[in-house]
């Protein structure tokens, strides 16, 4: 195949329809780059966190259990178990200790009160759960207590005291030093033999083991393995088992919500893409067979009419797919450096495979929508090109044509018109599809956003609704109780009177609630669980309901997905909540909406949270106003 | 049929003086492919509906090398059909086309566009130049696919366009020149592979009577100097003054063929 006069047709044919070509190029640009956004963000967001388990042997499953250790040691022979760590004893403690500000921000450290869970290990190696000391050493005798690092730098250094409040005496562990675990089976690790003095009077002598097994990829094969834990332990001896796909979609957390939106995306670019390339490609073929024909008639083979229509396309769709890569390389850093953060790896870049793939793969499916359509224009006769290049099909839209040719209702000019997509009815199609796309892209960009930040805004505040916070009231999850450096404050109990009675005196005020908020730790979950109590009526304060009902008395509350997901319960169960010493048994009633994330969470009324959390108080109250009232004034 | 050798062409006529005198040397004599006819049609038949009248019935005849034709009738009788078999830019439903001796029906897709590059210069009603190339490269474009060295294709193209008095406007745009003009253009685009045959659609349709003439005038020039051309046209009195037969077709069938006065 002689190549000049073919790159010269091409040349030719570029230079003629440059609209079409830099529409090639702008579709092929945009798709290009959301694609590369996408898979980057995709690869990024599992990346780090597949290579930390891989490399640490992390526990796909994280049993705490009341049997005891010559039982739990049995487990480790079950079928499909391939590795086992354990047992460890365990136990929850409140600490105070003094926490430093995170790296680049100043400002003493602060005293800091928090529930650990402490695990008994003689060291931090092992089959399972292989942690790794990111400074100190093990610990080694009493009195030694070594701290999970979130590799953030933000923490409790070496050498820091830590007071354990939950047991008589509040003995002292010296932090020696700080550990990472890709499964967070415990937030601290003392020696084994400490934990019966950290383990306070009445509470349940736990242990810990970690497994791997032979199928642990999807959630359904984790509860089939939990499952067969349970089974092999006596009734109730599994207090909580934790999977290693849960703690893994936390760890993703900041960035999965991103994900899906831009995974649709992105596959809705690559469709419409498609969709657009061959319009604009079949535009092109159609508006050329006029030309595919005098080319013919020139002495160009089929061949050769193909490799210059594919040239043509090829050109503006390579200059797309550079700048596309580039752009979604640009777009992807502020995404990436969160991604970065959450596991402390430094920077975080879009994998060079992904830059080389993505715009193959573009190139390959623009190059195949134009080879199939350029095949059937370089199969066509000459003379057939020259023809059809001045007109349809004979026969396509007669009938259309004919059919709105009686409506006389319409003017002529009109249904002319109308006719004309059913001349080519390849092309309609195609058009058809592309706007339909379109459309979905945009309703679904734009009603999604929309609808997700209606939904934020109801649930945090109503247009009829205002928070009223009590000064000096425990903060939820600072761990300290109490109220800081400042002038005294009167208590609490007074505080709430007065607001009372403030709120009772406004004319616009239609409802109120005192509300209480805390994190605690409970067994059985890595994460904190978010307690939110109210003293009253809150069925009104706008939380959307997935499934189920608002809670309506003592022993029932509602959770979010998260805590579903993570205790594996569904709506209508009863489960059981322990942290430390305390327990609380409830009936889930409801499944509430909650867009903030993945941390579990419970809404119930405080006096059926207080036996959890006894320290559970109002920080702030909740104010339904009447309509036309400022929430300002 | 009529005997090609009484249309035969006449060795020993030069172009008129003052026409376009350089193109007789532009020319290329026909060549001799061994044989009477460079064309030969045995019973071709082109039907575009399987149920439909056919657009050319069983139509034989032949045309020696350096002959004019003109092939006449009314809209729709087939005669455009007729010379794109000839052409190999459509395929017979039936029958035979021979062109220097080689069988174009039978020929694959990569077939004829090699037959069309060798043998072919086509010439149409509305040009059919690319409007997106210069006129110097709407020339070129047929000598780079038959692979002519790019400096002797340069030549050739020149030699053509000064010989047909466009040289001037070799770096325009097709869009930029009138129709006279641009069919110039065509004609030097047809003959720039040196074509044994040239094939020419109702050349003249699309221009004004002075403009026709003039296209018509170069025709038979380039017929004088050898040059084999089968003319198209529905036109008789451009039939009769522009070739020396005229091949009559009505409803897809060779009605009438016949000797003309025309000069050579």
């Amino acid at each position: 195949m002689k190549a000049y006069p073919v790159v010269r047709a091409a040349r030719g044919g570029l230079s003629g329809r440059c609209v079409q070509a830099v529409v090639i190029g702008l579709v092929v640009l945009v798709c290009t780059a959301a694609s590369t956004l996408a898979f980057g963000l995709l690869v990024d967001s599992n990346a780090p966190f597949d290579h930390a388990f891989a490399a640490q042997h992390g526990s796909e499953v994280t049993a705490t259990s009341t049997a005891s250790a010559a039982r739990l040691a049995a487990t480790a022979r079950l079928p499909g178990v391939t590795a086992a760590a354990g047992p460890f004893p365990e136990t929850t403690v409140t600490a105070t200790m003094l926490v430093s500000p995170p790296p680049g921000q100043s400002g003493p450290s602060l005293p800091s009160q928090q529930q650990l869970t402490v695990v008994g290990r003689a060291s931090p190696g092992g089959p399972v759960d292989d942690l790794t000391l990111t400074s100190g050493h093990w610990a080694t005798g009493p009195g030694q207590v070594v701290l999970l690092t979130d590799g953030q730098g933000a923490g409790v250094a070496v050498g820091t005291q830590l007071t354990v409040n939950s047991v008589p005496g509040s003995p002292h562990l010296t932090v020696v030093g700080t550990a990472t675990s890709i499964t967070h089976s415990a937030q601290a690790w003392v020696v084994p033999a400490e934990i019966a003095a950290l383990r306070a009077r009445g509470t349940p002598d736990l242990a810990q083991m970690l497994y791997r097994f032979a199928s642990a990829g999807t959630a359904a094969q984790v509860n089939a393995d939990i499952a067969a834990l349970r089974a092999a332990l006596p009734h109730g001896a599994l207090i909580g088992a934790q999977s290693w796909l849960t703690v893994k979609l936390q760890a993703t957390g900041p960035i999965a919500p991103w994900v899906p939106f831009i995974v649709a995306f992105g596959v809705i670019g690559l469709v419409m893409s498609v969709l657009i390339v061959a319009n604009v490609v079949s535009g092109a073929v159609v508006a050329g067979t006029r030309r595919i024909g005098v080319l013919k008639s020139l002495g160009f083979s089929p061949g050769q009419v193909v490799a210059s229509y594919l040239i043509q396309v090829a050109v503006p769709a390579f200059l797309g797919c550079v700048a596309g890569v580039v752009a979604g390389n640009l777009l992807s850093v502020p995404l990436l450096s969160q991604t970065a953060q959450v596991y402390g790896v430094g920077a975080l870049a879009v994998p060079v495979w992904v830059d080389v793939a993505v715009p193959v793969a573009m190139l390959g499916l623009v190059g195949l929508t134009a080879l199939l359509l350029a095949l059937r224009a370089g199969r066509m006769s000459a003379v057939q090109a020259i023809a059809t290049g001045r007109a349809p099909r004979p026969t396509h839209g007669y009938a259309a044509h004919r059919l709105l040719g009686r409506a006389h209702l319409l003017p002529r000019p009109v249904t002319i018109g109308l006719a004309g997509p059913f001349s080519r009815p390849s092309r309609t199609v195609i058009t058809f599809a592309a706007i339909v796309f379109g459309v979905i892209a945009v309703t679904f960009g734009a009603g999604l956003g929309a609808s997700l930040d209606r939904v934020d805004h109801d649930l945090n505040l109503t247009a009829e609704q205002v928070q009223v916070s009590i000064p000096g009231s425990p903060s939820p999850g600072s761990g300290v109780k109490g109220g800081g450096p400042g002038p005294a404050l009167p208590s609490l109990a007074a505080q709430e009177r007065a607001v009372v009675a403030a709120l009772r005196a406004q004319p616009g005020t239609a409802h109120y609630v005192a509300e209480a908020d805390d994190d605690i730790n409970f067994t059985g979950v890595a994460d904190h669980l978010s307690l939110t109590g109210f003293g009253g009526d809150a069925s009104w304060t706008g939380y959307a309901m997935i499934a189920g009902h608002w809670y309506s008395g003592t022993g029932e509350a509602d959770v979010n997905t998260a805590f579903l997901s993570q205790t594996g319960t569904r709506v209508g169960n009863t489960y059981t909540l322990t942290s430390g010493t305390s327990h609380l048994t409830v009936r889930i009633v409801g499944e509430v909406f909650d867009p903030r994330g993945g941390r579990p969470e419970i809404i119930a009324g405080t006096s059926t949270l207080a036996a959890l959390d006894p320290g559970l108080a109002p920080g702030q109250y909740d104010v339904g106003l009447k309509p036309g009232t400022n929430a300002q004034a | 049929m009529n005997s090609p050798n009484s249309l035969g062409a006449d060795p020993t006529r030069r172009p008129r003086e003052g026409g376009i005198p350089a193109i007789a040397a532009s020319i290329r004599a026909a060549p001799s492919f061994g044989m009477d006819a460079l064309i030969r049609l045995e019973e071709v038949t082109k039907r575009y509906d399987s149920d439909g009248a056919p657009a050319v019935a069983g139509v034989t005849m032949e045309v020696s090398p350096g002959e004019s034709v003109a092939v006449m009738g009314p809209s729709g009788s087939g005669k455009s059909t007729l010379l794109n078999l000839i052409a190999g830019l459509d395929r017979p439903t039936g029958g035979q086309v021979r062109v220097g001796g080689e069988r174009v029906d039978t020929l694959s897709e990569t077939g004829l566009a090699r037959f069309r590059r060798r043998q072919v210069g086509m010439i149409f009603q509305f040009f059919n130049l690319l409007d997106d190339m210069t006129v110097a490269d709407n020339v070129l474009l047929p000598a780079q696919l038959a692979g002519m060295p790019t400096a002797q294709a340069r030549a050739r193209a020149d030699e053509l366009l000064t010989a047909l008095r466009i040289g001037q406007h070799r770096n325009a745009y097709p869009a930029r020149l009138s129709g006279g003009e641009r069919q110039r253009v065509a004609i030097a685009r047809a003959l720039v592979n040196r074509p044994p045959l040239l094939l020419a659609d109702e050349p003249t349709g699309a221009l004004d009577t002075a403009t026709g003439e003039e296209i018509g005038e170069l025709l038979l020039d380039l017929n004088a100097s050898g040059q084999t051309l089968i003319l198209v046209t529905h036109n008789p009195d451009l039939a009769v003054r522009y070739a020396a037969r005229v091949i009559g077709i009505v409803d897809g069938r060779v009605a009438s063929d016949a000797a003309t006065g025309a000069r050579r």
